[in-house]
């Protein structure tokens, strides 16, 4: 849109200033929490906050570099920055390395490790950018629709092969940005449900009574619009998806997320030790 | 800008709803739910726990018991320690170098700043060599702890132990026992657990993120002292139960004396026994299994829990009852020709010896088998040989009106009730009907189904001592300086025989010790009254049983001694009582000494390939449950009778008196 780069009027500094107050609270609450009394001081190496430090200021030097760079080179990388962070995820696979159940970590030499699915994240959007910005998309269109769900499924594919199920989720924000396009709101409204019924499902684990709910929610709505055999129509097919979702969280919930993912019980493992030291 | 501009809002409303959502789940876990509070409380209070010291118990004149030692627990702060001479310090405290090792390596894992147990209850002389040299050691502390100690190293089964708590005690006990606890496991030091394990008090310390303590909370404000448990005076005379540990030391069996006027335990003898200081310290462990292992169960409580046959002694309860019961007279006779004809069964005399005519008091004196014989038949078939249930049934009544076949109440836990059979127990074993006083003629002189326990033949001396009442045993005096009894210490058992009764029974004890079967343990200027027993059993050598009260007037002791399988009663359990009774009575023995000597030397253990039956293999995986089970199981003849699908059972009843004294 506005071709004429300026660093100082074309930034959005409110995200900015976001970004570094995030990045400064995290500082702190990693310094408190891990505090070493052998390394008081903030900046020092030898400690997880001294090395989220020098990870902060790295990143902002990046950052000031990204936003110096000249937008048109960003959109002309993305192919090639998402055909790499995919090569990465498939040899994450292959010779990843297992931290929480999660195969998503390549070791690099140095200690370091690399989450390819991290850059698969930003990678995917800039594809999806270029991709929705080019001359004739319309999301609309089934075969523009249908590339750019590729465009978002395929890496998700193969962060979800990784058994991490957060990042995963993560994707499917992207959803907005469709619908924003113009993507027909019942997806959004969909995912909304989905979202919803999983959460209420296992926190009531009864799954007869949200059924019963839907069921007499949909029967409510079809006779209050009968008239209109489009709505009916859609409200049959919804539900009908809708209940064999509530089926399948169960299933999901066992077979797809890693116990860690689940509620965690980490207070039961520090009150054992508690008790054992007790007598100390 | 394309047709879907509008969309924007919706986009925005839906992130506006979820942060909503999310801020008021925030202000839930912040301000409404406290759940994280005491989460962070938790985190950084830490309740230490001050441990009172055990209650120590002292015998009936104050002299120490069991008292508490200090010992001393090894700490270690892996982060603290430097290099430093591990040879020297497996010397000092008595450990190996792959112990040593093995300790260091589990306190890394605990946490290596954190303080952590390295080696327990060193002993105080271990702790003096190194105490000097500990600054040579960083990082390793020492905290004094308390453990029970016994200084006369008596009365164990008395006592009992107490043991570190285990998952179970926590979890029934509703949260008052942590892991770490101790708590009385048998003997008094169960029964009066609430009142020797004090109470504990909390220090509240605040500690950082690592478990370090940085100090008290709010000043002690939350804080509460420890209170030491209460010091217990038993009822028990350390003199006297040394001295029966003493005399039935290599042999198996038993010794109870109890105060007649008030029902307090004097003595309280299971032998074998053990010392009691080895169920304390580092090497309790491979004690308590060794003991475990012993064939004679020094853990078995005896006194409380061993069933023996009565016998002989069970003669002046008998006379009793067919004194009140109208059915002789003391001046009843019977001609003995050394025998007795029950139908067709003969009971004989002890060595067929004919005691010619002899009376009530006589008889007792001479443990005449005839005449008791004559006078249970003449009881059971008072109302003709065909009726005998109901008659038995009142007999019974009368019998355990003593304290037989029934919990006498005793203040220890585990206590065994004994058996007398009831007339439906006769009726299943033969058919309703087919029983007739033949029968069960063995029950006339203390023989065939009945048990009872080393306390209940004392508690029936007492009766006696007291013409017709008992009190309630018991063996506590005092808790802390209030003497206390338990409602029921101070109840009269009355057993329903009138006072005037008990003159020509006592009479026959008295002769009993001064010139009949027990003439040898006779008390120089003390009237004794007592009765001899031998009872057979099926293993071996007969029970040397021998139950009395002293003196005649004013009783101030009743005892009941048991050796198992050691003969006849007049032999080991008379002098052995006599002894024990000399001394409580006149603080000394003034009989010669040899004989004294003899007695206590003589090694009565029971052959163990008799002792030893089948199932002591069952007996010892049991381990610490066993206190609960029977001597009896191991001793043969009451276990066919407890069990009443044992076949023998039948065989039991039947069961043919040999010779009695």
């Amino acid at each position: 849109m506005n071709n004429q780069r300026g660093f100082f009027f074309n930034v959005d500094w409110l995200m900015v200033f976001i970004y570094l107050a995030l990045c400064t609270v995290g500082l702190f609450s990693i310094h408190s929490a891990m505090y070493d009394p052998r390394h008081p001081y903030i900046l020092d190496i030898d400690t997880d906050y001294g090395k989220q430090f020098i990870f902060v200021i790295v990143s902002i030097v990046l950052g000031v570099f990204i936003l110096l760079l000249e937008s048109r080179f960003l959109s002309a990388l993305a192919p090639v920055l998402y055909a790499l962070t995919i090569i990465l995820l498939i040899l994450v696979l292959v010779i990843g390395h297992r931290v929480k159940g999660n195969q998503a970590w390549i070791a690099l030499p140095g200690g370091l490790r690399l989450q390819p699915a991290e850059f698969a994240k930003f990678a995917t959007c800039l594809l999806l950018a270029r991709y929705l910005s080019g001359m004739n998309i319309k999301v609309t269109d089934i075969k523009s629709f249908a590339i750019a769900a590729a465009i978002i499924f395929f890496p998700m594919m193969l962060i979800l092969l990784q058994g991490d199920a957060g990042s995963t989720l993560v994707f499917s924000c992207l959803i907005f940005v469709l619908y924003r396009e113009g993507l027909s709101p019942y997806f959004l409204i969909l995912e909304g449900l989905f979202i919803t019924l999983f959460v209420l499902t296992l926190k009531l684990n009864n799954v007869v009574l949200i059924i019963g709910v839907l069921v007499g929610l949909a029967l409510l709505i079809i006779l209050v619009f009968r008239r209109n055999k489009k709505l009916v129509f859609t409200v049959l097919v919804g539900a009908s998806i809708l209940i064999a979702f509530v089926f399948s969280v169960k299933f999901l919930y066992n077979s797809v997320l890693e116990p860690h993912q689940k509620s965690a019980h980490r207070y039961s493992a520090w009150n054992k030790k508690r008790s054992e030291r007790k007598r100390i | 800008m394309n047709k879907f501009f509008e969309r924007r809002y919706v986009i925005g409303g839906v992130f506006i709803t979820i942060i909503l959502i999310l801020l008021a789940r925030l202000f839930y876990i912040q301000i409404i739910d406290d759940k994280y509070l005491l989460y962070a409380n938790k985190n950084v209070i830490r309740p230490l726990i001050q441990f009172p010291d055990r209650g120590p118990i002292l015998d009936r004149n104050g002299k120490i018991l069991v008292q508490n030692n200090l010992v001393y627990d090894i700490s270690v702060t892996p982060k603290d320690v430097k290099p430093f001479d591990t040879l020297e310090f497996c010397k000092l405290i008595g450990i190996d170098k792959a112990e040593l090792d093995k300790q260091f390596q589990k306190a890394i894992k605990y946490g290596r700043s954190v303080q952590s147990p390295f080696e327990k209850q060193l002993s105080p002389q271990l702790y003096a060599s190194l105490q000097e040299r500990l600054s040579e050691f960083p990082g390793f502390s020492v905290l004094p702890h308390s453990v029970r100690t016994y200084p006369d190293s008596t009365a164990a089964q008395f006592l009992g132990y107490i043991l570190e708590v285990d998952d179970k005690i926590i979890k029934s006990s509703g949260g008052y026992y942590h892991p770490g606890d101790y708590i009385g496991f048998t003997g008094v030091e169960k029964a009066y657990e609430n009142v020797l394990r004090g109470q504990r008090g909390v220090t509240n310390m605040m500690v950082d993120s690592r478990g370090i303590q940085k100090g008290s909370y709010a000043n002690g404000a939350y804080d509460t002292v420890a209170v030491p448990g209460e010091r217990l005076t038993s009822s028990l005379d350390i003199n006297i139960q040394k001295l029966g540990e003493k005399l039935m030391q290599n042999k198996v069996g038993s010794v109870v004396a109890i105060e007649p006027s008030t029902g307090e335990i004097l003595a309280f003898v299971s032998s074998p026994t053990y010392d009691p200081n080895l169920m304390v310290g580092r090497e309790r462990g491979n004690n308590a299994a060794k003991l475990y292992d012993d064939p004679y169960s020094p853990f078995l409580v005896r006194p409380i829990q061993a069933y023996y046959r009565p016998g002989s002694s069970f003669k002046p309860l008998s006379a009793l009852i067919a004194l009140q019961e109208g059915i002789i007279t003391p001046y009843t006779t019977y001609n003995c020709p050394g025998y007795y004809w029950a139908g067709n069964r003969k009971i004989s005399c002890y060595n067929h010896e004919a005691h010619g005519t002899v009376n009530l008091s006589s008889a007792v004196a001479l443990s005449c088998n005839g005449y008791f014989s004559m006078v249970f038949e003449k009881i059971m078939n008072a109302s003709g040989r065909k009726n005998i249930e109901p008659v038995y049934t009142n007999w019974r009544d009368s019998v355990i009106k003593f304290g037989l076949s029934s919990r006498l109440g005793l203040d220890m836990p585990n206590e065994r009730p004994g058996r007398l059979y009831t007339a439906a127990n006769y009726d299943k074993i033969y058919h309703p009907g087919g029983w007739r006083s033949s029968t069960i003629i063995s029950l006339a002189i203390g023989q065939g189904e009945v048990d009872a326990t080393p306390l209940q033949l004392a508690n029936i001396e007492c009766t006696i001592a007291n013409h017709g009442f008992y009190y309630t045993p018991h063996l506590i005096k005092s808790i802390g300086t209030r003497n206390i009894t338990r409602v029921d210490d101070t109840v009269k058992h009355n057993v329903g025989i009138s006072a005037q009764n008990f003159e020509p029974v006592i009479d026959g004890m008295q002769a009993v010790v001064d010139r009949g079967t027990a003439a040898a343990s006779k008390i120089p200027g003390i009237v004794m009254c007592g009765k001899t027993g031998t009872a057979d059993n099926s293993h071996g050598k007969p029970n040397s049983v021998f139950v009395a009260f002293a003196p005649r007037d004013h009783p101030r002791i009743a005892i009941a001694v048991v050796v198992e399988n050691a003969g006849q009663g007049a032999n080991w359990a008379a002098p052995i009582a006599s002894y024990l009774v000399e001394k409580y009575l006149t603080g000394t023995i003034s009989r010669p000494q040899d004989e004294f000597n003899r007695i206590m030397n003589a090694n009565l253990l029971p052959d163990l390939s008799q002792y030893v039956i089948k199932n002591k293999k069952k007996a010892q995986q049991d381990s610490l449950k066993k206190s609960r089970l029977d001597s009896a199981r191991k001793v043969g003849p009451v276990k066919s009778a407890s069990n009443k699908k044992d076949p023998s059972a039948k065989y039991l009843a039947v069961y043919k008196p040999k010779e009695n004294e």
